[in-house]
């Protein structure tokens, strides 16, 4: 064990996860607060320097025994990104199938911005089936 | 699917901060399983087997008509 690890390990990984979602979580307070009282700037630098200060400490935990991070993190992380494709890719389905079908039937005209919206979900829902691919058969 | 390991960790006078380091994951994954709102993998149910010393099955307890 290295004096470093002695000096993390004081506290639990409990904690450590509670730090570490402070810190994100005012990185984005202090974006929007600068982009909310005009001083978009230094709200960006704010947002850079704690993001950075997190991802440190997130390195640091992660090279420490502490053990922040485990398998039910992975099983909410799964369950949380699984919810939100089926929010954006179930709900992006109907949406754009709906104008498409508007469009066919020559009573809705597809504008430049929900094109783009199109594409991007398009691309997102594309991805997805790469990576689905990928974890199948590799 | 339900579980035996509160009563077997306090049988071993453990607080679920000192089994959660014993086999290597956080104070509320423990807390999760006890109050059987986490299955833990087959590796976590058989690190936990193998720290209490008895059969993944004498912990956990399968019951077949949940989904």
């Amino acid at each position: 064990m290295t004096e470093t690890d002695g000096f993390i390990e004081r506290y639990s990984g409990e904690t450590y996860g509670r730090l570490l979602g402070a810190i994100y979580l005012s990185a984005a307070v202090v974006f929007l607060v600068g982009m909310g009282v005009d001083h978009a700037r230094a709200g960006f630098i704010g947002f850079v320097g704690l993001f950075v200060i997190g991802l440190i400490a997130d390195f640091a935990l992660r090279r420490s025994s502490v053990t922040v991070y485990d398998e039910r993190y992975d099983d909410l992380t799964k369950k949380a990104s699984a919810a939100v494709f089926s929010l954006y890719g179930g709900g992006g389905f109907v949406v754009f199938v709906s104008l498409l079908a508007a469009e066919f039937a020559g009573v809705y005209e597809m504008g430049p911005i929900v094109e783009l919206f199109f594409m991007a979900w398009s691309a997102f829902v594309l991805t997805w089936g790469v990576f689905y691919t990928y974890y199948k058969y590799i | 699917m339900k579980n035996r390991l509160r009563e077997m960790r306090e049988e071993r006078g453990l607080s679920q901060r000192e089994l959660a380091e014993r086999v290597g994951v956080t104070r509320q994954t423990i807390n999760s399983v006890e109050r059987g709102r986490y299955d833990p993998s087959l590796e976590l149910g058989f690190e936990l087997a193998g720290f209490f010393g008895c059969y993944a099955e004498d912990i956990f307890l399968y019951d077949g008509d949940e989904g």
